[in-house]
C-alpha cells in the first residue's frame, strides 16, 4: 500500500468529528460482497528469527502455520478480513462504543481485522503461557495508542481507543510474524467482511456517501453509493491478489 | 437740522456697514475655523476617540472620555501617548477582525502584555519604537506613525520588526516569544557573519568553512571554479556566500576569482594517505542508508537548512583519498568540523567511500586528484593572496599558513539605532526606516555601491523568511539603550539551555534525535480525547519502520541517565542499542561542551544538577528475592539480557543500567513506558485497570509483595540495579551524595 493511501486514511476520520446521534427513519442498508480476483500465493513456511526464546519457538510453531494468510477466500472468491465503512455521514444512529477483543492463542493476534468506535474499549487477553506485547501504532505518523505486555495466562487488559485511524496490532517480544489491524471511527457506519466476503452496515440515513473498502494487501477502494430506504447493494467489489510482500514471512510488510 | 454723525451721504453709509459686515462675518469665520483646525482637524485623536465611544456603544462597552491617554515612565525616559488611540490594545471584547485596527487588541496579547510587559509598566515604544508623544503629523504631512516622515528618529516597527527590540532588556541568547528574533540569530551564527562583522550581541563565529589548504589533493581546480563562481547553483542552502555576485568574477577588488583560484592551489595541507583498494557501493549505498547519514546532509531540492553539505555531487568535488580520510576522522582535515566521527569500521569505511564517489551527474567525471593543473602565474597568485584577505574569506576560513584576514566588515554594533540619515543608500532612492536599508544590503549587498566606493559583502542564499529574520537580527543591534534595571537576567536553568540549545544547533542532535516536544491536548466535549505529540526534532525517524527503531528520543534523558555515564558517552559513545541500523557517533565535544550538555539535558527535564542519587533504602533479603521472582514471571529476558555481552538485539543489556539509569527514571517508565518514550517497544507490564483513572495501575502478579504496584516497581528497579555489578565504574562529573 502506498504511503498517501496512509496519510489518506490517517486524515479521513477528522471529517467526521461532528458526528451527531440522531433518530433515523426509514433508513437504508448497504450489503454487498468484496472478492478477490486472481490467484493469490500461498505464503512459505516461516522461520523463526534467529534470537527467538526455545520455549516460545516450540509453543508457537506447534498447532497451525506462524503467519496469518493474508489472502481467506470463502465460496465464489468472497474475501475476509476485509473493513468497510461509509464516509460523509454526519449523524445517525447511536455509537455502539461496543468493546473489541484482542486475543493473543498461539502466538496469533485474533481477530486479524476489526472495526471499532473511537471511546471503545478493547480487550487484550493472553491465552498463551509466554509473555505476549500487544503493540497498536496507528499508520501514517506512527503513533502508538498502547503497548500492553500479558506475561501471565490468562490475563486480560482493557484498553481505550481515543484516537480515529488505522492501527497496525504487533508482538514485540520476538514474535514479528504477530500481525493484526484495528480501524477506529468516530461513527458507527463500520465492519469487517465475514469468511465469505460478505457485509453488511444498515441504519443509514438516506444520501449520498463514499464506501470505503480496505484489504491489508489490497490498499483501499472507494465507491460513491446513494443510499435509499431498504437494501442497497453494492456491486462488483473485487481486489485483485497481489504478491506477498517479500519479508511476508516476517510479518513486517509494506512499512 | 439734523446732520449726519459722518457727514457723510446715505448711500456712502450703507456701503461702509455692509463692509463691516462683511468683515465681521469673516472674521468670526475664520474664528470658528481656527477653532475647529485645532480643536478637530489638528487633534484627530479626537475623532478617534469618539469613534472609539461609537463602537464602544454598539458593543456595550465602557466608553473612553475624549482626552490624552498617556503613559509616562520616567525611569525609561519616555511618554507614550499611543493609548490614546489605540484604546482597545488591553482591553477584552475587541479582538475580532471587524474592530477597526486602530482599536484591536495586541495580536498576542496574552502572550507578551499579559502580565509580562504591562502597558502601564513598560509603555508601547520600548517594544515598538516610534515618537511616543507624537499624536499628528508635523508641517501638513500625514502621522501614519511617521512612515512617510524622514524626521521621525525612530519609525515605528510594526510586525516581526518589533521583534528586534527584545534582546535590548532580554540579552544573552534566544528569547522566548520571539521567534523571528531567534531565527534571525540563529542563521547569523550558522552563517558565520560574526566572522566578518563586529556584533556585541554574538560572539565571533571561528572557523565555520574548512580551511582552505589541500584542495590539490582534495578536489580539482575545475570544481572549485565552478564552486566560486556560482555556489548556489550547485548547492542552493549553502552557507557560502557568493563573492562576486552582480559583477563578473573577473572584477575583484585585486583580480577576482581567477586570482583566488591561483592561490589556492598554491596552499599545501594535510599529506593524504593513498586509501587500499576494493568497496562495494552497493553495500556503502546501503550503509549511507542505515546510518542516517541523510538526516545531516540533505538531498538537494530539501527546503531544510542542511547542517552538513548536500552529498548529491560529492563525486565530482572529492578525491577518494580524501574522502578516505575524512570519513576516519574529519578533524584530521579540519580540526573545528562539526562532522562527528561515523565511527566505521575499515570495511564499511572503504564501502561508504565506494559509495559516494559514485555520487556525480550523469557523465561528470570526478577530480583528477594532485595531477590537474591549477593556474601558474606568479602575479596573479600574489593577487589572489591580497583579494581573499580582502574579501574576508578567512573570517570563516581560517587557514594555517595564510596569515591575515579577521573582521573585514563594519561593526554592527548600535545599527538598530543609528540616525537614519547615516545609512548610505548609494545611488538607490532612500526608503524610509532602517529595515529597507539592511533588508535590502543583505540580499543586495552591492547595490549600495558607488564608482568611488567599492562594496566586498558577499551575498548569501537565503528564503524570503530567512532575510525577514537576520533583518530582525540585525536590527537587534540597538547599543546599550535601557537602564540595566530593566534588564532581565536568566534564571541558571534558561542559561544552561541556552548553552545547550546552541550546542544542540550547532551540531545538528536534532536531526537524529527529538529534544523537546509540544503536548496539546484534543478535545471531546470538553474531554480530553487524547494528547497530540509533536516532536521537536528527529525527523529522521520517518526513515524507519517504527519509531521504536529511530535514535532514541532525549526529551528525557536529563531523568533517565545517570550524569556521568552521559558525559562519558558524549565523550566516547559506547553501544547502548547494537540493534538499531543507526550508530551514535562520535562528536568532538570538550569536557566543557560535554558538561554543558549534560546540564541541558537536566534543565530540559527539569531535574537538579549535579546528580542526586536515589534515596530510597535498599530493598531486605526478601523483597530481593520477590523482585527476582517478578522478573522472571514478566519475562523481561525475552529482550533484556543482564550479562553484559553487548549481545542486545531488542532491548537495552541490564548490566548497563546500574551506571547508566536514574532510579527515578526506571520507576516511572516501569508504570508508564509510553508517556516517557512514545512508541517504545517497551510493553505497559502494570496496566491502570480503568485508562481514564491515573493512578489505578495493577500487576498481573498480585500474590506478591502484597500485591502492591509500587512496592513491585520499586523492587525491580533495585534489581535492574544489581546487573553487571563486576563491570568498570564510571568516570567524570561529580554528584551530590545525600550522606554526606
Amino acid at each position: 500500500m502506498s504511503k498517501p493511501i496512509f496519510v489518506l486514511l490517517s486524515l479521513l476520520p477528522s471529517a467526521a468529528l461532528a458526528y451527531e446521534t440522531v433518530p433515523v427513519e426509514r433508513g437504508g442498508r448497504v450489503v454487498g460482497v468484496v472478492r478477490l480476483a486472481g490467484d493469490p500465493e500461498t505464503p512459505s513456511a516461516a522461520a523463526f528469527p534467529k534470537d527467538l526464546n526455545p520455549e516460545d519457538e516450540k509453543l508457537c510453531g506447534s498447532k497451525r502455520p506462524l503467519i496469518t494468510p493474508y489472502y481467506i477466500t470463502g465460496p465464489r472468491g468472497g474475501l475476509a478480513h476485509v473493513a468497510v465503512w461509509l464516509e460523509g455521514v454526519k449523524g445517525g444512529k447511536p455509537r455502539e462504543k461496543a468493546m473489541g477483543k484482542m486475543i493473543n492463542e498461539d502466538c496469533r493476534f485474533v481477530p486479524h481485522v476489526q472495526t471499532l468506535d473511537v471511546g471503545a474499549k478493547i480487550q487484550i487477553e493472553n491465552r498463551d503461557p509466554i509473555l505476549h506485547t500487544t503493540h497498536a501504532i496507528y499508520r501514517g505518523r506512527r503513533i502508538t495508542a498502547f503497548n500492553v505486555g500479558t506475561p501471565r495466562k490468562g490475563q486480560k487488559v482493557r484498553k481505550k481507543l481515543r484516537r480515529p485511524g488505522l492501527l497496525r496490532v504487533q508482538c514485540d517480544s520476538g514474535h514479528v510474524w504477530m500481525r493484526a489491524w484495528i480501524h477506529a471511527f468516530r461513527h458507527p457506519y463500520h465492519t469487517v467482511t465475514g469468511e465469505d466476503g460478505r457485509f453488511v452496515i444498515d441504519e443509514i440515513p438516506p444520501g449520498a456517501y463514499t464506501l470505503r473498502v480496505w484489504h491489508e494487501l489490497g490498499g483501499i477502494l472507494a465507491r460513491a453509493v446513494e443510499v435509499e430506504p431498504g437494501e442497497n447493494r453494492v456491486e462488483d467489489l473485487a481486489f485483485e491478489a497481489k504478491p506477498l510482500p517479500e519479508d511476508h514471512a516476517m510479518g513486517i510488510h509494506s512499512r | 437740522m439734523v446732520f449726519p454723525v459722518s457727514g457723510r451721504k446715505p448711500a456712502e453709509e450703507l456701503r461702509l456697514g455692509g463692509l463691516f459686515l462683511l468683515l465681521a462675518a469673516a472674521l468670526l469665520g475664520v474664528s470658528v475655523w481656527a477653532f475647529y483646525d485645532e480643536l478637530v482637524t489638528r487633534r484627530p485623536w479626537k475623532r478617534v476617540r469618539q469613534q472609539f465611544n461609537r463602537l464602544a456603544e454598539r458593543r456595550g462597552l465602557e466608553p473612553e472620555l475624549v482626552e490624552i491617554e498617556q503613559v509616562v515612565l520616567p525611569k525609561l525616559e519616555t511618554i507614550d501617548r499611543c493609548p490614546t488611540c489605540h484604546v482597545g490594545i488591553d482591553r477584552d471584547g475587541l479582538d475580532e477582525p471587524d474592530v477597526p485596527e486602530v482599536f484591536r487588541t495586541h495580536p498576542r496579547r496574552d502572550e507578551l502584555l499579559g502580565g509580562r510587559h504591562p502597558v502601564r509598566r513598560f509603555g508601547c515604544t520600548t517594544c515598538h519604537d516610534g515618537q511616543g508623544m507624537q499624536t499628528k503629523g508635523v508641517g501638513g504631512r500625514p502621522f501614519e506613525h511617521g512612515a512617510k516622515d524622514p524626521f521621525w528618529e525612530a519609525p515605528l516597527l510594526s510586525g516581526p520588526l518589533a521583534e528586534s527590540t527584545c534582546a535590548s532588556c532580554h540579552p544573552g541568547g534566544p528569547i522566548e516569544g520571539a521567534p523571528i528574533f531567534n531565527r534571525g540569530r540563529a542563521l547569523f551564527i550558522d552563517l558565520g557573519c560574526a566572522g566578518c562583522h563586529e556584533s556585541g550581541l554574538l560572539p565571533p563565529s571561528g572557523a565555520i568553512g574548512p580551511p582552505l589548504a589541500g584542495l590539490r589533493d582534495k578536489t580539482s581546480p575545475a570544481f572549485v571554479e565552478a564552486w566560486l563562481r556560482g555556489p548556489h547553483e550547485i548547492r542552493p542552502l549553502t552557507r557560502m556566500p557568493h563573492s562576486w555576485p552582480d559583477a563578473p568574477a573577473e572584477r575583484g577588488p585585486r583580480g577576482g576569482l581567477r586570482a583566488v583560484l591561483a592561490f589556492l592551489g598554491t596552499l599545501d595541507g594535510p599529506r593524504l594517505a593513498e586509501p587500499p583498494p576494493g568497496g562495494d557501493p552497493d553495500r556503502g549505498a546501503a550503509l549511507y542508508a542505515e546510518l542516517g547519514c541523510r538526516a545531516c546532509h540533505e538531498p538537494l531540492g530539501s527546503a531544510r537548512r542542511p547542517v552538513g553539505p548536500t552529498l548529491d555531487r560529492v563525486g565530482e568535488k572529492a578525491s577518494r583519498a580524501w574522502l578516505w580520510a575524512w570519513l576516519g576522522n574529519p578533524r584530521s582535515l579540519w580540526p573545528e568540523a562539526r562532522m562527528p566521527n561515523p565511527r566505521l569500521t575499515d570495511g564499511e569505511r572503504l564501502d561508504l567511500v565506494a559509495h559516494l564517489t559514485t555520487l556525480r551527474a550523469e557523465g561528470a567525471s570526478p577530480p583528477e586528484g594532485p595531477s590537474a593543473r591549477w593556474p601558474e602565474d606568479p602575479e596573479l597568485i600574489e593577487a589572489g593572496a591580497r583579494e581573499i584577505r580582502e574579501l574576508g574569506c578567512l573570517g570563516c576560513h581560517p587557514t594555517p599558513g595564510v596569515e591575515g584576514g579577521g573582521r573585514v566588515g563594519p561593526s554592527l554594533v548600535g545599527i538598530g539605532a543609528r540616525p537614519p540619515e547615516r545609512f548610505d543608500w548609494g545611488p538607490v532612492e532612500p526608503e524610509p526606516g532602517r529595515a529597507a536599508w539592511v533588508r535590502r544590503k543583505i540580499a543586495e549587498p552591492r547595490a549600495f555601491e558607488r564608482p568611488e566606493r567599492r562594496l566586498l559583502m558577499p551575498r548569501l542564499a537565503l528564503t524570503a523568511e530567512e532575510l525577514e529574520a537576520l533583518t530582525v537580527f540585525v536590527l537587534a543591534h540597538r547599543g546599550a539603550r535601557r537602564p540595566p534595571a530593566m534588564r532581565v537576567e536568566r534564571t541558571p536553568r534558561q542559561a544552561a539551555i541556552a548553552r545547550g540549545e546552541a550546542l544542540v544547533r550547532r551540531f545538528g542532535c536534532r536531526t537524529c534525535h527529538e529534544i523537546g516536544r509540544n503536548e496539546t491536548p484534543v478535545l471531546d466535549e470538553g474531554e480530553v480525547l487524547y494528547v497530540e505529540i509533536e516532536p521537536i526534532g528527529g525527523k529522521i525517524r520517518e526513515l524507519y519502520a517504527e519509531p521504536a527503531l529511530a535514535p532514541p528520543s532525549l526529551t528525557h534523558a536529563g531523568l533517565r541517565l545517570r550524569y556521568d555515564w552521559l558525559y562519558d558517552y558524549l565523550m566516547a559513545p559506547t553501544p547502548v542499542r547494537p540493534w538499531l541500523p543507526a550508530r551514535m557517533p562520535a562528536y568532538p565535544f570538550g569536557p566543557e561542551e560535554a558538561e554543558a550538555l549534560v546540564r541541558f539535558f537536566a534543565a530540559l527535564a527539569e531535574q537538579p544538577f549535579p546528580f542526586r542519587r536515589d534515596p530510597r533504602p535498599a530493598p531486605s533479603a526478601a523483597e530481593r528475592a520477590d523482585a527476582r521472582w517478578l522478573f522472571e514471571k514478566m519475562q523481561c529476558e525475552k529482550c533484556h539480557q543482564t550479562e553484559g555481552a553487548d549481545l542486545a538485539e531488542r532491548a537495552p543489556d541490564l548490566a548497563l543500567a546500574r551506571e547508566r539509569l536514574n532510579p527515578a527514571f526506571v520507576r516511572a517508565f516501569l508504570l508508564e513506558p509510553q508517556r516517557l518514550e512514545p512508541g517504545t517497544r517497551m510493553p505497559t507490564l502494570f496496566p491502570r485497570l480503568d485508562d481514564d483513572l491515573p493512578d489505578s495501575h495493577t500487576t498481573p502478579y498480585p500474590e506478591r509483595l502484597g500485591g502492591d504496584v509500587q512496592r513491585q516497581v520499586d523492587a525491580l528497579t533495585h534489581l535492574t540495579s544489581t546487573f553487571g555489578a563486576d563491570r568498570a565504574g564510571g568516570r567524570g562529573l561529580p554528584h551530590e551524595d545525600p550522606k554526606r
